[in-house]
């Protein structure tokens, strides 16, 4: 007994003899919001904190994908963030999905939320959460293979208004500006952002390539104990890069679009019952016209064929979203039962080519999908816990298209004690085709071909062990097994062989202080596409080692990342570093430099001559430019 | 006696303090910086803090009419029914407009923060320590 209370003096005077600086940093990373919105049951998760974004200066989401494992940095033929991209292959939103709060970002026709804020500013996001494998049921109704979850900041944890303006080389510019408090009963958040990002621009055969960007951003959010309510428009233009055409020669290529989104969220006092309502709204506007022809049309007189030079493409998407939860919880089980509701709609106003206007050829325009779900959560004991999630959806698809229903499983097992946790998942599901997907597949087989869905099995496990206060280390093994995988090969089809993707992921964190800290991992995935040629296995393979470290009033960040090139691309190694200068309570200053070893992981573009086959390579196009930004931020 | 020091120390390396200890300390340093007394009575409405009792041996939770310090999130509470000395708001916006609050403890720009109004150290005639000095607004 004697010991135990010295044991305890001792413990409270090392606590208390820390200064309140250090205590105030120290409640910064213990209470960060993503210990409130993370759900550990959902998945394996990589928590990038408010800290860590703020001391990286990460503006952007794309910037991060170098951080998360398994994930390549790659732009696609127009310049968008598309980590798989290969030529030709559709933008797969099932892949990498991305949700602002509990509301993803998604247009089925323009793709995945990455592409649509993949370059914009993002200094309204609090902290960030990446899911990777297949996540709870509770988290994402339909398929992915990681889920990036953004949470914006609030106004009960802000309570200021702050302005922030960067400048780069190539004339790039952005500035913010943010309001936000906790009234009496409620708290707001209201964000407003202006971007002109520059590129490095690419030539080829005699035109310029550019990525430039611009756009305007706003973000609103009112929220008390029980309710959020939540407002985005996002209105920009961007350079559409390589573009379509067969030379990859555009003479002037860009892409406007308005995105607008709202979105109500409720939660019971108790949080028992949560349900959200979603809104979007996406127009974009594509033009295209090159020096090389986008493609032919059939004509009726010699060489029966018309090539055509010029593409006008106007959509309009829209989605609604519902989804209600109700949790039980008896004596050591919780029970969640759920019901999902997601209307996607799209439309193509004008789908001219040449001039000619197709738009009437493309009749399916709505995907309709209800999920219901369920989750049962079982303590076994202190130590272990089963999580079983079952769900089914029925995909109502219009035109010629058919409906489908597909079901899903999920068992996993929590073992934990003292600091080590293991998580074990194993997984069984049908993964739907996406609307685009859906779309292409019936213009090119004139509603002659349907596709199956995909089949998914997966088994993961990790181990997370803390062998010292300021050590983590995180072990993952999964194997993924896809059968029916669509791909495309001149037209839609699935796969008549089995796509096994082995993973393997170690990553670790020492804390030297409560401020400072070196985070490392490394990542491999081996691939095996069951076929029997010498191409059969494809071996990916990175990581990244980043230091955070204060010195008196300078904060730094220096990050090495690493990924493994191919056949015909270098390996890519990417060394970002920040300095930030504390020059007031009110006023920060910061240089951040991204790609400054100028070898970060290329990209090459195909494009192929319809008539005699002839491809066209543009390669070693740095998906990352080397940039130096010079910065502030002052809080009134 | 060497080996039992040496015990301690490895212990004390690897207790690793919760949010909810690292709050209770940040409270108690609060609080012995403004109160001298080795037992210090305080008194909080405020939910976060309420977990916090027990939790460090030198704090007294007490009612609001006992207290020597209070940590507050209500209005009402600050303005007219606590007789505590000492009120620290926990919101931004009460110790913004209130005569009563000493300093406030709360969340800005996503990190816990502390402000302590000058003109009130005065009135009271109170001095801090160097480690506060930069708090002070």
């Amino acid at each position: 007994m004697y010991l135990f209370f010295l044991i305890m003096l001792v413990l409270f005077e090392i606590g208390f003899a820390k200064d309140i600086d250090s205590l105030l940093s120290e409640l910064a990373q213990k209470d960060d919001l993503s210990e409130y919105t993370k759900k550990d049951t959902a998945g394996f998760i990589t928590v990038f904190k408010r800290e860590d974004l703020d001391r990286m200066k990460i503006r952007s989401f794309g910037e991060l994908i170098d951080k998360i494992p398994f994930l390549r940095n790659k732009l696609d033929n127009l310049g968008l963030n598309d980590p798989y991209y290969q030529p030709y292959q559709i933008n797969n939103p099932a892949r990498i999905r991305l949700f602002i709060n509990d509301r993803e970002l998604l247009a089925p026709l323009f793709g995945s939320g990455l592409r649509i804020l993949g370059q914009l500013d993002i200094s309204y996001i609090d902290h960030i959460e990446v899911y990777h494998g297949i996540p709870s049921y509770d988290i994402a109704l339909e398929p992915s293979v990681a889920l990036i979850k953004a949470y914006t900041k609030i106004g009960n944890r802000e309570n200021t208004t702050t302005f922030g303006a960067s400048i780069g080389n190539n004339g790039t510019y952005d500035s913010y500006a943010y309001k936000s408090a906790k009234l009496k009963d409620y708290s707001y958040f209201s964000y407003i952002s202006r971007r002109d990002l520059k590129r490095d621009k690419v030539q080829n055969l005699g035109s310029e390539l550019s990525r430039d960007k611009k756009n305007m951003h706003a973000y609103g959010q009112l929220s008390n104990e029980t309710s959020n309510f939540e407002i985005q428009v996002l209105d920009g233009s961007l350079d559409s890069f390589a573009g379509s055409s067969w030379d990859m020669t555009p003479q002037n290529s860009d892409t406007d679009f308005l995105y607008l989104s709202s979105s109500y969220s409720f939660i019971s006092l108790d949080k028992s019952i949560k349900a959200t309502l979603n809104y979007s709204y996406l127009t974009d506007e594509k033009y295209e016209s090159s020096t090389s022809p986008l493609g032919y049309l059939p004509s009726g007189f010699f060489p029966f064929y018309t090539l055509y030079y010029t593409s006008r493409i106007n959509t309009t998407e829209h989605l609604f979203d519902a989804k209600i939860t109700k949790k039980y919880t008896v004596n050591n089980t919780s029970f969640l039962f759920g019901f999902s509701n997601r209307f996607k709609k799209f439309t193509f106003n004008k789908y001219e080519l040449g001039g000619v206007d197709f738009s009437s050829n493309y009749k399916y325009d709505s995907e309709d999908v209800f999920s219901v779900f369920s989750e049962i959560n079982h303590q076994l004991n202190k130590n272990n816990q089963i999580i079983l999630s079952l769900h089914g959806q029925k995909y109502f698809e219009s035109d010629r298209i058919d409906s489908n229903i597909v079901y899903g499983a999920r068992l996993g097992h929590i073992y934990q004690k003292e600091n080590l946790i293991q998580k074990s998942f194993l997984f069984y599901g049908k993964f739907h085709p996406t609307p685009l997907v859906l779309l292409y597949n019936d213009l090119l087989s004139n509603g002659l071909n349907q596709l199956d869905s995909e089949t998914v099995y997966a088994l993961s496990t990790q181990f997370l062990w803390r062998p010292s206060p300021n050590i983590d280390l995180s072990l993952l093994f999964a194997r993924t097994v896809y059968k029916d995988a669509i791909y495309f090969d001149h037209s839609y089809h699935n796969s008549k062989a089995t796509n096994i993707y082995d993973t393997i992921s170690f990553e670790s964190k020492y804390f030297f202080n409560s401020q400072d800290k070196i985070d490392l991992n490394i990542w491999s995935i081996i691939e095996d596409n069951g076929g029997i040629s010498s191409n059969r296995y494809h071996n990916q393979f990175g990581g990244s080692l980043s230091l955070y470290k204060k010195f008196f009033l300078f904060d730094t960040y220096n990050s090495l990342s690493y990924v493994n090139g191919s056949e015909d691309i270098d390996d890519g190694w990417n060394y970002n570093a920040t300095v930030s200068y504390e020059y007031s309570k009110q006023l920060t200053l910061f240089i951040k430099g991204k790609n400054l070893l100028n070898k970060a992981l290329k990209s090459n573009y195909r494009s192929v001559n319809l008539l005699n086959g002839q491809i066209t390579k543009l390669g070693d196009v740095s998906n990352i430019d080397r940039t130096v930004w010079f910065g502030l931020e002052y809080q009134f | 006696m060497r080996i039992l020091l040496i015990i301690l120390l490895s212990l004390t390396y690897l207790f690793s303090f919760d949010a909810l200890h690292v709050k209770a300390q940040i409270i108690a340093k609060i609080a012995h910086e403004l109160v001298d007394k080795d037992i210090v009575n305080i008194y909080t409405d405020d939910e976060s803090l309420i977990k916090t009792k027990g939790l460090v041996p030198s704090l007294n939770y007490t009612t609001k009419k006992n207290a020597d310090i209070a940590f507050l999130t209500h209005k009402d509470t600050i303005e007219k029914t606590c007789k505590a000395k000492y009120i620290f708001s926990t919101s931004y916006y009460n110790y913004k407009t209130s005569k009563k609050a000493i300093g406030a403890f709360f969340w800005q720009k996503g990190r816990p923060n502390i402000i302590i109004k000058s003109s009130m150290l005065k009135k009271l005639n109170i001095k801090l320590s160097q480690s506060f000095q930069k708090y002070i607004e």
